[in-house]
C-alpha cells in the first residue's frame, strides 16, 4: 500500500468498481478500492440484473437513458460479454388500476428520448404467453430496456481493474476517515494514508464512516428476496412487471424464471432467505402467470435495498470537501452504475457537477427538492 | 399397456412412468445436456436430474421421468442438435462471457441462439392440458408441532428411535418411500429380533412416521418446511430436533463418470427397473455396510466386484454375499462408451480394461450439511470428506440448537450407535459423547487426473475448474459465479465434495463453504401457493 492516493473508494460493489474503472479511463494512476468482504459480495451479486429507463421522474429517466448507452459499450470496454440483452420491460396494466398513470409515465419518458409505447392486450399476450388475461388492458413497453448478468459484470470489472493497476484490497474495511482540508486521512486495515478524494460507495453502511465527519444520509436497509425456478424452454423475452400484483419476473438466457416482489420487508439487514417471501411470492405470481403453478422453485436468495426517502440514490459531493458519496440506490443501483461511475469520475476530474448528476445531490433533502417516483411504484420503490 | 415409441409397438406393465416403461422394454432413451450435449439418463433419488423430454400424442416437451404411461400413448423422442452445441464443447468454462464482446449485432444472434439451445427444460405452458396426462393437483398445507422431530429414518434415525422407547410425541420424516424404509429396518438384526416390524418400533417409541417427505427449508424458530410427495407442504414446529440426515452417495471424478450406466448404489436400489445389464460391476470405494450390499444383490447380480483397498476380512465377507462374483482390487480410472458405458479402465501396473455395461458405485459419501447450515451452525473442516461439517459439542448439539449425528459428522462413525447416543443426549440423559475425528484419513491420496464431470446439472468439468483456478478464479465462490457450479437443480448435492477435492488439487487451498440456499429440493410453486392459508394462520 502507498502513503498517498489520488482517489480511495470504500466499497467494492458495482458502484465502487465502476467509479474506479472510469477514473482509470480518465488517467488517474493511484486509485484504490477497499472492500470489507469480497468484491461484489453485497447487492451486486444478489440482484436480478434488470436495466430499465422506464421511471416516473425525469431526472432518473435521463440518467438511465445515458446509462443504457454506456451499458452497450461496456462489453468492448472491459473485453467481457456481460450478456446484456435488450428485450424490453413490459409494465402490464389491468383494468382496476389507474390507467392514466401509465399514460403520464409514457409522457415523462417520451419527452426525454425514451420511446416507450403502449401495447394493446393482444400485443401483450403475444409477447408474454400465458399471462393472466382477466382484466388485462395493455401495457407500457420500452424495447431498449433489458437484462444483464450481474456476476459477469463484477467479474469483468474485477479482472479489468486488476489489469489496469488499481489496488483492489479485499477483506479490508476502511475504519476511519478524517478531513484536514488539504486531503482526507484514511485508516484501512492496519495502515494509515492520505488521499485527495474519498468516495463512499458502501450502500447501507454509508453512515458508519460519514458520521465520523459529521455527515448523515437518510439511507435505511430493507430486505428483498428473489427466487429462481428450474430452467424451461425460452418463452418470455421481456421483463414483466405487474404493479397490481406487486411482482416482477423475467426468464434468464438459461431458461430460469427469476422473480421478486415489490413489497418491502421490515427494516433489517439480515440476508438469509425467508419463508414469508417464498409463500407470498408463490401466492402472487400464479395470479399473474398461472402456468407457473407447475414449475418448481430451485433456489431463493436475499439481499438488501438501501432506501432513501424519495427512492433515488444520493450521488456526488457532500458538505465535506473531497468527500463524495454514491449510495442509497433503493433497488435500481446496478442499472445506473455505468453512468454513476462516469459522472462521479467526471466530477472528481473536473470539479463540476454535471446536469445529469445534479438532481441526485445529497443536499436535495435539506433543500426539499425530492424526486417523485410514485407514478411507477406502489410503494415508493419497485 | 400398449404404446408406441418412434413408431415401434411396445408393451409394458401398468403404473410405470414413460422412462421406466421404455427401460423395461430394453429401449434406451436419454437426453442431451445443455452445454456439452453429453448423453445422460439417470433419475436421481432425491433431486431432479434435468430430465429427458419426449413428444406425447403430438405434444412436445412432456417430462418422461414424471409422466405415467397410458394405454395407446404415442411417444416420440426429441433430441435436438444446434450449431452452438459444437462450440460449447470446446469453449470451456464461462464461454458465454468470453465471446462476442465487440459486435452488438453478433451478440444479439448469440443470445437468441442460447435461448433456442435450451431444450434443457420443458415448455411449461403444455403441462398438463393437451397430452392427455393427469393433471397435477396440490393439497393444502398442514402444520405439525411435535415434541421431538427426527429428520431421516436411515441407520442413525433407527438408532434414535431405539433410544426413544417409552416416549411419545415423536415425529420422524424421511424422503424415501415406505418399502425402502422397511428394507432399511430389516437390515438391523438387533432391531428385527427385538421388535419384528418397523411399525412395532414406531409404536414403542411413540413415533409417527411420514415417508416421502423431504425437509426443504429451516427457518428461525426452528420452523421446518417439508414437502410431502411434492404435492403438499408441511410446516413443522418441534421443540427438539435431531438431524439424522446422514450423507448422500455420490460418484467420484473420473473420465466418463457422467455416462449413462454409471450410477450410485442408491440409485439402483431406488430404480431397479431401469437397469438390466449383462456385464455389471460394483465398485466399492469405501467400506460400505454389508447389509446394504446384501439388499443391492437382490436387484442386480454383479459379475465383478471391484474393491478400491485390499482388505482381507472384508473380502471374505463379500465372498459370502456375492458367491458368484469375481472380486478384484483396483481403482476405477475411466469409463468409456458412446451412448452408454461399455468398458471401464482400472488402475494397476499395466492398464486393465473390463467390459462393463453397468457400473455401480458404492461407498463414496457427501455429508448432508444443508440443514445445519441453513440454521446457521458453525462448521469445521473434516479432512476425510474434504468438506466443512457442523461442529457439535459433547451432547451432539450444534450451536443452532439442533442435534446432529451420524455420517454427517464423519465417515468413520458407527451410525446406529451415533443416532442412539444423540437421541439419549437430546432427552437429557447420560450418553456416550461423540468421538472426535482423531484418525482422519487425508482426503486425497494422490492427485487424480483432470477429467470427469463435476457438476452434472450445468456441465462443469474438472478441466473447467482447472482452467478457472489458473485464470484468477481462485475461490469456490468465484468459480461458482463464473460457471454456475452448484446453481443447478441439485444445488451441489451430487458434486460439492468432488468440487472441494478438485479445488484443493488445483489451488492447494482449503475450500470454503458456499452459501446453501433453500429450498433443498425443487418445489412446485403451486404447492407453495396452496399452502398460503395455513402459513398465514401460523404467522
Amino acid at each position: 500500500m502507498r502513503k498517498e492516493y489520488e482517489v480511495v473508494i470504500a466499497g467494492g460493489g458495482v458502484y465502487g468498481l465502476m467509479i474506479a474503472h472510469n477514473l482509470v479511463m480518465r488517467g488517474f494512476g493511484h486509485v484504490a478500492v477497499f472492500e470489507a468482504n469480497v468484491v461484489g459480495s453485497g447487492q451486486s451479486s444478489r440482484n436480478s440484473g434488470g436495466v430499465r429507463a422506464q421511471f416516473g421522474n425525469e431526472p432518473t429517466v435521463r440518467f438511465m437513458s445515458d446509462a443504457i448507452s454506456r451499458w452497450r459499450r461496456i462489453p468492448s470496454e472491459l473485453g467481457y460479454n456481460i450478456l446484456f440483452s435488450q428485450d424490453g420491460y413490459l409494465f402490464a396494466c389491468y383494468e382496476d388500476e389507474d390507467i392514466t398513470k401509465y399514460r403520464r409515465a409514457r409522457d415523462v419518458q417520451n419527452r426525454n428520448g425514451i420511446r416507450t409505447e403502449w401495447l394493446e392486450k393482444e400485443e401483450v399476450v403475444a409477447r408474454i404467453p400465458g399471462i393472466n388475461t382477466n382484466g388485462l388492458v395493455g401495457g407500457n413497453f420500452h424495447s431498449m430496456d433489458g437484462t444483464l448478468h450481474h456476476d459477469a459484470v463484477i467479474s469483468a470489472l474485477y479482472f479489468s481493474l486488476r489489469r489496469d493497476g488499481v489496488e483492489l484490497v479485499e477483506h479490508c474495511p476502511v475504519r476511519a476517515v478524517n478531513s484536514n482540508g488539504e486531503s482526507i486521512e484514511v485508516t484501512a486495515g492496519e495502515e494509515q494514508f492520505t488521499t485527495q478524494y474519498f468516495v463512499n460507495a458502501t450502500a447501507s453502511r454509508v453512515n458508519e464512516l460519514s458520521s465520523q465527519l459529521g455527515l448523515h444520509f437518510p439511507v435505511t436497509p430493507t430486505r428483498r428476496e428473489l427466487i429462481a425456478t428450474e430452467p424451461l424452454r425460452s418463452m418470455m423475452k421481456p421483463m414483466l412487471v405487474s404493479l397490481k400484483y406487486g411482482v416482477s419476473i423475467h426468464q434468464s438466457l438459461r431458461g430460469e424464471y427469476v422473480g421478486h416482489t415489490g413489497v418491502p420487508e421490515p427494516e433489517n439487514e439480515d440476508i438469509k432467505a425467508g419463508l414469508d417471501f417464498l409463500m407470498r411470492f408463490s401466492r402472487d405470481i400464479i395470479k399473474l402467470l398461472p402456468f407457473l403453478k407447475y414449475v418448481r422453485v430451485v433456489r431463493q436468495w436475499a439481499g438488501t435495498y438501501d432506501v432513501t426517502p424519495d427512492g433515488s440514490p444520493v450521488l456526488g459531493p457532500t458538505g465535506v470537501e473531497r468527500y463524495v458519496v454514491a449510495a442509497g440506490s433503493s433497488g435500481h443501483g446496478f442499472m445506473m452504475s455505468p453512468a454513476v461511475g462516469y459522472w462521479i469520475a467526471d466530477y472528481i476530474a473536473t470539479g463540476k457537477v454535471s446536469d445529469l448528476l445534479a438532481p441526485f445531490l445529497p443536499d436535495r433533502f435539506s433543500r426539499g427538492a425530492l424526486l417523485d417516483e410514485t407514478l411507477l411504484s406502489n410503494s415508493k420503490v419497485l | 399397456m400398449h404404446f408406441t415409441y418412434n413408431g415401434r409397438d411396445l408393451q409394458c406393465e401398468e403404473g410405470l412412468t414413460i422412462s421406466e416403461a421404455l427401460r423395461s422394454c430394453g429401449v434406451e432413451m436419454g437426453s442431451r445436456s445443455f452445454r456439452l450435449r453429453r448423453w445422460r439418463d439417470e433419475p436421481h433419488p432425491l433431486k431432479e436430474t434435468p430430465s429427458a423430454w419426449v413428444t406425447v400424442n403430438g405434444v412436445p416437451d412432456v417430462n418422461a421421468f414424471r409422466t405415467r404411461i397410458a394405454d395407446g400413448m404415442n411417444v416420440e423422442s426429441q433430441s435436438r442438435w444446434h450449431p452452438l452445441s459444437v462450440a460449447g464443447k470446446y469453449a470451456g468454462a464461462g464461454f458465454y462471457y468470453r465471446h462476442f464482446t465487440r459486435s452488438e449485432f453478433l451478440r444479439r444472434i448469440f443470445f437468441n441462439s442460447i435461448r433456442k439451445v435450451s431444450d434443457y427444460g420443458g415448455n411449461a405452458l403444455n403441462i398438463p392440458e393437451q397430452a392427455g396426462i393427469e393433471e397435477l393437483s396440490f393439497e393444502e398445507a398442514s402444520t405439525i408441532s411435535p415434541d421431538k422431530l427426527i429428520v431421516g429414518a436411515g441407520r442413525s434415525g433407527l438408532g434414535a428411535l431405539a433410544a426413544l422407547t417409552g416416549s411419545n410425541g415423536v415425529l420422524i420424516v424421511d424422503a424415501m418411500p415406505r418399502t425402502m424404509l422397511e428394507a432399511n429396518f430389516a437390515m438391523e438384526a438387533g432391531l428385527v429380533e427385538k421388535y419384528g416390524t418397523l411399525d412395532a418400533l414406531l409404536k414403542d417409541a411413540g413415533a409417527q412416521l411420514i415417508e416421502e417427505t423431504t425437509v426443504i427449508g429451516a427457518y428461525p424458530g426452528p420452523l421446518f418446511c417439508a414437502l410431502k410427495q411434492e404435492r403438499k407442504v408441511l410446516f413443522i414446529r418441534p421443540n427438539k430436533t435431531l438431524l439424522c440426515v446422514g450423507s448422500e452417495e455420490i460418484k467420484p471424478l473420473f473420465r466418463g463418470n457422467d455416462l449413462p450406466g454409471v450410477v450410485t448404489a442408491h440409485t439402483l436400489r431406488r430404480f431397479p427397473l431401469y437397469y438390466k445389464a449383462t456385464h455389471s460391476a460394483l465398485y466399492i470405494e469405501d467400506r460400505e455396510l454389508l447389509p446394504h450390499l446384501r439388499i443391492l444383490n437382490a436387484s442386480a447380480h454383479f459379475r465383478t466386484i471391484i474393491l478400491k483397498e485390499q482388505d482381507e476380512s472384508y473380502l471374505k465377507e463379500l465372498q459370502t454375499i456375492f458367491p458368484a462374483s469375481e472380486i478384484i482390487t483396483g481403482e476405477v480410472q475411466a469409463a468409456y462408451g458412446a451412448r452408454h458405458v461399455e468398458t471401464i479402465r482400472l488402475s494397476g501396473g499395466r492398464r486393465r480394461f473390463l467390459r462393463c455395461d453397468l457400473l455401480v458405485i458404492a461407498g463414496r459419501r457427501q455429508p448432508r450439511i444443508e440443514l445445519p447450515s441453513l440454521l446457521g451452525a458453525a462448521m469445521r473442516f473434516e479432512e476425510s470428506y474434504c468438506m466443512p461439517v457442523p461442529i457439535t459439542d459433547t451432547h451432539y448439539r450444534c450451536d443452532s440448537g439442533v442435534y446432529v449425528c451420524g455420517s454427517t459428522l464423519s465417515p468413520h462413525l458407527d451410525t446406529f450407535s451415533s443416532g442412539l447416543n444423540a437421541a439419549i443426549a437430546m432427552m437429557g440423559r447420560e450418553h456416550a459423547p461423540p468421538p472426535t475425528s482423531a484418525s482422519a484419513v487425508p482426503c486425497i491420496a494422490k492427485a487424480p487426473a483432470n477429467q470427469g464431470v463435476v457438476c452434472f446439472c450445468l456441465d462443469v468439468t474438472a478441466r473447467d475448474m482447472q482452467w478457472m483456478a489458473s485464470n484468477g478464479y481462485n475461490t469456490l465462490n468465484r468459480m461458482k459465479r463464473f460457471s454456475g457450479l452448484f446453481m443447478g437443480p441439485c444445488q451441489g448435492a451430487r458434486c460439492f465434495r468432488n468440487a472441494c477435492e478438485h479445488y484443493r488439487n488445483c489451488t492447494g487451498l482449503q475450500p470454503e463453504l458456499t452459501t446453501i440456499r433453500p429450498p433443498l429440493m425443487p418445489v412446485y410453486i403451486g404447492a407453495l401457493a396452496a399452502g398460503w392459508e395455513e402459513y398465514e394462520k401460523g404467522v
